[in-house]
């Protein structure tokens, strides 16, 4: 624990090293992020629902997905990342280490310029809920949820990143792989998932099981014929995705220490 | 202190095929030729040995680092080091260990020197006192007080590798594996470091085995060397028995002042007049290089005389000439 | 002009060498695709209309567009321009007895051709098998081809842009993050333009990025108009013009400082 208290000042520390930079980070990815909401907004001035759904509701969505994919970022950019400990050989000093390579990869750094995308997320998700408040929705168990939304929504981004870096053991370059499992899926996580052909559904709800961050415990949130228990499967599904991808991750690492980089 | 029997890896080589979409097919086939990397290597280190590791590039050099610093698992034969198996108990061993890579730094680029000491210290589960300790003594060989608060982006190379070599240490590691620690160093850089090297092999009987290029390394630290190539080992054992298995000759040279009798030179030597030197090349073994020296010395006046014993490196490209011979 | 055709030669087979990536980038985009036309699939279902589109052409509009994406958004982040200026290479750039403009117009144009073959027309295929392929007017297609042409001509002069910015700042991250808002908000990529509200519309529909998607989904979805040729062809030789200008700048600048 006291590797992680050390790792978390440090990380604050070196960052600090680049201070102006930084700021502009910070504000860059709020401008991309918010330019992603553009599309649902023009459509949503247009004709006030998409799949049934209003602007408050769709911009809970995206507010969520966008704090659970800053988070990610934020707690394990170098797995996001890690095609250049696999191009590049970096890995094998991880291997010289007493500690796991899962565990230094994530106390690499905390990277606070990924922040951006979390405080934006917030200040949205605030306005979308005061919005629904306005329009008489009860957001006290919406609110109440927030936690366990954001926990499953991070270890789902997490478990997809360290799957996708995974199979960099075998490809080495995994870039070309985040379209799929990361900035598509998530992209995709940001709307209600009702309006997507049933192949692209299906592909959400099992294999890039992204729609467990917020959708379907939104649907019993927010009325659209959800039940409870829809609460209680997001953090299941989380836990599944975790251990199966721990599983493969640790078969990755067998298959490097058989064959090298 | 490092043992290794019969180690054997292989790596997979993809057959790449020729023709219309040859990249996408060898990709899906993923049939592939197995191709020995390192075969049957045995040798063992005891403690306090200082082995140089040595071949040419692609030779198997880092394959074997990597077999015995759990990186990679041996494909055959078996590996300990400090009585553990890097392949079973990787974590152990990491704790018995000390690796440095000549290219590439272990330490957090954007943080001051000291940070990353510190950040190491808390992953081996180094105490304070222990800690303090070696800062003192690395800090003090090392030099390192001089740039502890310098972000490790800033530092030079020689600096860099000087933090890295502690940084190594800092657990009290039993063995050390040094993969090329000179590479792009100056001159003054190579010499501290291998003064501090050779210091930390004699005074603290630390195990150390090190790859390099730069046969002056090899030379003025190590006291056993391992020769590998086309991931055979072809000769293990001292330098000096080295140089005996592969007479080359040594050079003498003898400078005169004023007139010399050239006639009673010995057979093979050649005069210079206009330099007034005279040099002969000799077998260490069939003649004595005094006896040598006196005859030289008969001839004149002599004002300087040099030997030259041959070259480590002029013995190993003499090997690599001459692979046919199995020296083991 | 042979100089110029073999850089362009080198660079589509130069390109030809990522097929995997290449390969699996394209599903990725397509990933994206699906997205965007299932939102507009959604929101219209089966009766709504907008600007005269309904679920159709909103979909041949956005498999469209997504093919146009490669020519314009898939070209190299300012064609490199700052790494040649970090490591001094600029200077033999600008030494070539050749167009620095040139220079990089041909590897642009090498680039979108391979582009075109590997990565806009399989998203634009795939995409239209869901879709379906809008019916062209055989007397439209060589407006859609010039309308296409004209895209690629200004994407090459915007990604120029964020490249020489790198002459006066040390990263063209700034630069390549406002070009990048700005083609996503004014192109149409996203949204057909005349959905935007109000003013952005008008202002969008006479920038010059409106002819980077806009246009030329429009023609090939037969609405064919007048100033959907002579904007882009307006812009195009303004922006030329202008491009020639900074080029100017930049090369006495490099001769002032020496590097």
């Amino acid at each position: 624990m006291n590797l992680y208290w050390k790792l978390f000042k440090a990380s604050i520390k070196s960052q600090m090293e680049y201070k102006a930079a930084f700021l502009m980070e910070l504000l860059v990815f709020m401008i991309l992020q918010a330019l992603d909401f553009l599309l649902v907004a023009a459509i949503l001035l247009k004709f006030d629902t998409v799949g049934g759904w209003n602007l408050y509701e769709v911009g809970c969505l995206f507010a969520v997905a966008s704090m659970v994919r800053s988070l990610y970022r934020v707690f394990a950019n170098d797995i996001h990342n890690f095609e250049k400990y696999t191009a590049n050989g970096e890995f094998d000093q991880l291997l010289t280490r007493p500690v796991s390579p899962l565990t230094l990869l994530i106390a690499r750094g905390v990277y606070w310029n990924q922040i951006g995308g979390f405080l934006q997320g917030a200040l949205m998700l605030g306005l979308c809920l005061w919005g629904l408040h306005g329009q008489g929705v009860a957001i006290g168990p919406a609110l109440l949820y927030l936690p366990v939304s954001l926990f499953s929504g991070t270890i789902i981004v997490f478990s997809l990143g360290l799957a996708t870096a995974t199979i960099g053991f075998w490809t080495v370059r995994i870039n070309e792989f985040l379209a799929f499992t990361h900035y598509g899926p998530l992209n995709a996580a940001s709307y209600p998932l009702h309006i997507y052909p049933g192949w692209l559904r299906g592909i959400l709800f099992t294999l890039i099981p992204v729609a467990f961050i917020t959708y379907v415990p939104a649907l019993y949130l927010f009325d659209k014929g959800g039940a409870f228990w829809y609460l209680i499967v997001s953090p299941l599904v989380a836990l599944l995705a975790m251990g199966v991808t721990w599983k493969f991750w640790g078969f990755g690492i067998k298959h490097y220490h058989s064959t090298g980089s | 202190m490092i043992k290794a029997t019969d180690l054997t890896k292989f790596y997979h080589v993809s057959e790449v095929k020729q023709g219309r979409f040859a990249t996408l097919r060898s990709f899906v086939s993923g049939k592939g030729r197995k191709v020995p990397a390192v075969s049957d290597m045995s040798f063992e280190i005891p403690r306090g040995g200082f082995v140089g590791y040595i071949g040419p590039n692609g030779a198997g050099k880092s394959t074997t680092i990597k077999m015995l610093t759990g990186i990679l698992h041996p494909d055959g034969g078996t590996v300990e080091v400090a009585g553990l198996s890097p392949q079973k108990q990787r974590k152990e061993v990491a704790r018995k260990i000390g690796v440095v890579f000549g290219q590439r730094t272990q330490l957090w680029w954007d943080l001051p020197t000291r940070d990353s000491f510190e950040l190491l210290a808390a992953m081996y589960k180094v105490g304070q006192q222990e800690y303090d300790k070696a800062m003192e003594v690395y800090g003090e060989l090392l030099g390192l007080h001089e740039f502890l608060d310098t972000p490790v982006r800033k530092l030079s190379l020689g600096q860099r590798m000087r933090a890295d070599l502690c940084a190594a240490l800092l657990h009290d590691p039993d063995v050390v594996f040094l993969d090329e620690p000179t590479i792009g160093l100056d001159v003054t850089a190579k010499n501290r470091i291998r003064s501090f090297l050779k210091d930390l092999n004699e005074r603290e009987q630390k195990t150390i085995l090190l790859t390099t290029h730069d046969m002056d390394d090899i030379e003025q630290l190590c006291k056993q060397i391992i020769i590998i190539n086309h991931g055979q080992k072809v000769y293990d054992g001292t330098l000096e028995s080295l140089r005996e298995m592969y007479p080359l000759p040594s050079v003498l040279e003898v400078e005169y002042h004023g007139a010399v009798e050239e006639l009673l030179l010995p057979n093979g030597a050649q005069f210079d007049p206009s330099r007034g030197v005279a040099r002969i090349s000799f077998d260490k073994r069939k003649t004595k290089p005094l006896e040598l020296m006196e005859r030289m010395g008969q001839c004149g006046e002599v004002r300087d005389i040099r030997v030259q014993t041959p070259k480590i490196e002029d013995v190993i490209s003499e090997m690599y000439e001459r692979p046919q011979v199995q020296l083991v | 002009m042979h100089f110029y055709l073999t850089l362009f030669r080198k660079t589509y087979v130069r390109n030809f060498q990522y097929r995997i990536a290449a390969l699996i980038n394209n599903f990725g985009s397509l990933i994206f695709g699906f997205m965007y036309i299932a939102i507009w699939q959604g929101t219209l279902g089966s009766s709504r209309r907008v600007i005269g589109f309904g679920s159709d052409e909103m979909g041949w509009y956005m498999a469209f567009v997504q093919g146009v994406f490669f020519l314009t958004m898939g070209l190299p982040r300012g064609f490199r321009i700052d790494e040649a200026v970090r490591s001094g290479e600029i200077s033999l750039q600008l030494m070539r007895p050749v167009s620095f403009l040139g220079y990089y117009a041909a590897q642009c144009f090498g680039f979108q051709v391979y582009n075109i073959i590997f990565r806009s027309l399989p998203v634009y295929i795939i995409l239209s098998l869901f879709v379906g392929f809008p019916a062209v007017h055989a007397a439209n297609l060589p407006l859609v081809l010039f309308s296409v042409l004209f895209s690629m001509v200004l994407a090459f002069l915007m990604t120029y842009f964020v490249g020489i910015t790198a002459f006066w700042t040390n990263s063209i991250r700034w630069s390549f993050i406002v070009q990048y808002t700005l083609i996503m908000t004014f192109s149409g990529f996203l949204v057909p333009l005349p959905i935007l509200p109000g003013w952005l519309s008008t202002i969008s529909l006479y920038s010059p990025y409106a002819g980077m998607h806009y246009f030329p989904a429009m023609f090939m979805l037969g609405r064919v108009s007048w100033e959907g040729i002579l904007l882009p062809l307006f812009w195009c030789v303004a922006l030329t013009w202008l491009a020639v200008w900074l080029t100017r700048l930049a090369r006495r600048k490099v001769e002032v400082q020496g590097g």
